[in-house]
């Protein structure tokens, strides 16, 4: 949303076998910050306030149980879909969040949390 | 002469210009204003006064800087990024806004130009809300400089106001438990026996006390005023804080600070015949068959 070069920040995640929609959100917001739709199946700001909805209970669960750890990242399977959220932020305390849609009947659930995991690192080194 | 009284006849001869809105509504003449600026690709300020002052800044047709006197403004960058214009207002207080996201920016790459990107797109957005919330009056365009570098981000006149509409709607749904204005006060006895709190919610609390609102507190650390107020209200959550003279409170009862009392998928589905929030965010691209 705010960055002109969204379109290729979000690139390579659009090559993941089943893509639907990729999107970067702030989690303490919910604001779209950049996204990239391969196909109209699914609302990206529904989708996308899913996520930071998803990152704000998790973030209240951890409050709770007083963990000590961060969030790795967040795989929600639908009959027809993957949601994968995954935070790009370096530090612990995740402010960016990834959230990639992806067909299931096309995706290789181990291939594309590989992929997603080594953007996120490029995203940030 | 018309039997109508003169005022339902004005709105009755405006109602093909904006269908289905009612002509003097405040926010369908705001958004007009803006799509024509957007329409015209125009460059300069658009002046705010009232309730709450200040300025939104277009370039081209979008808007790239906004700042209002109730808001911090964005703060230095500590590395590469956009430029951004003065620390901002003071508050009323006097206090000047403290460090930001800006500061993350240290090493060039993707989520350091994210980061400074959004250490003004926030702001900016934030500034907007309160303009548009508190029906600040608009007067003329000037055409003045920028504020912002040309690198700066450009934000599209139709998302922002998406934004701002969905940040409305939040706050509407965070209106019962608490406001960017309700008084908050620390609860001495922690609930359970251990609680993990972030770096920021820590900030928080240290810096909350008699009289702290969510908005002093955003001007105190420099973020936004809807971002403190969420911050805020995941501390009530977790009863770490109180918020003193709140509805519930008042009729004898503890509030509900469950996590379904906000929600972003609510507020990015509004009920039936409110604006629906712009679809068409994403870039078109990608594998999939209709791309």
């Amino acid at each position: 949303m705010i960055l002109s070069e969204a379109d290729t920040l979000l690139a390579p995640v659009t090559q993941i076998d089943g893509f639907v929609l990729a999107c970067l959100v702030d989690a303490s917001t919910g604001m779209v910050l950049a996204a990239r739709q391969g196909r109209d199946e699914i609302s990206l700001p529904t989708a996308a306030a899913g996520a930071a909805d998803i990152a704000h209970v998790l973030s209240l669960l951890a409050g709770q149980l007083a963990m000590n750890e961060g969030l790795e990242d967040v795989m929600v399977t639908f009959s027809d879909h993957f949601h994968v959220i995954y935070p790009v932020s370096p530090d612990p305390e995740a402010r960016i969040l990834l959230l990639v849609v992806l067909d299931r009947a096309r995706t290789n659930l181990a291939m594309a949390r590989r992929e997603i995991r080594s953007f996120c690192l490029n995203f940030a080194s | 002469m018309s039997q109508l009284p003169r005022f339902s006849r004005a709105r009755q001869l405006t109602a093909s210009v904006w269908p289905g809105k009612v002509a003097d509504d405040y926010d369908s003449l705001v958004a007009a204003r803006f799509r024509k600026l957007a329409e015209t690709a125009s460059t300069g300020m658009l002046p705010f006064s009232g309730a709450g002052d200040g300025a939104i800044y277009f370039r081209d047709g979008t808007v790239v800087f906004a700042r209002s006197t109730r808001t911090p403004g964005p703060s230095e960058p500590a590395g590469p990024g956009p430029a951004v214009p003065d620390a901002g207002p003071a508050a009323p207080d006097g206090t000047q806004p403290g460090n930001g996201a800006a500061g993350l920016a240290v090493r060039e790459n993707p989520y350091t130009r994210l980061s400074a990107a959004l250490a003004v797109a926030e702001p900016t957005v934030d500034a907007t809300v309160e303009l548009l919330v508190s029906e600040s009056r608009f007067s003329k365009f000037r055409s003045v400089r920028s504020p912002v570098s040309e690198s700066g981000p450009a934000l599209d006149v139709e998302r922002l106001l998406a934004e701002v509409a969905r940040r409305r709607r939040i706050f509407d749904q965070l209106s019962p438990v608490v406001t960017a204005d309700s008084p908050v006060a620390r609860i001495p006895q922690l609930s359970g026996p251990d609680i993990r709190v972030s770096a920021l919610q820590w900030a928080l609390l240290i810096r909350t006390r008699d009289g702290s609102t969510p908005r002093s507190l955003a001007w105190e650390l420099g973020r936004s005023v809807f971002g403190t107020t969420l911050e805020i209200y995941r501390l009530l959550a977790l009863r770490l804080l109180s918020s003193a003279g709140q509805r519930g409170h008042r009729n004898g009862h503890d509030p509900q600070y469950g996590p379904a009392t906000m929600s972003f998928v609510r507020a990015a589905s509004p009920e039936k015949g409110g604006p629906m929030p712009a679809d068409d965010h994403a870039t078109r691209g990608g594998s999939g068959p209709e791309a």
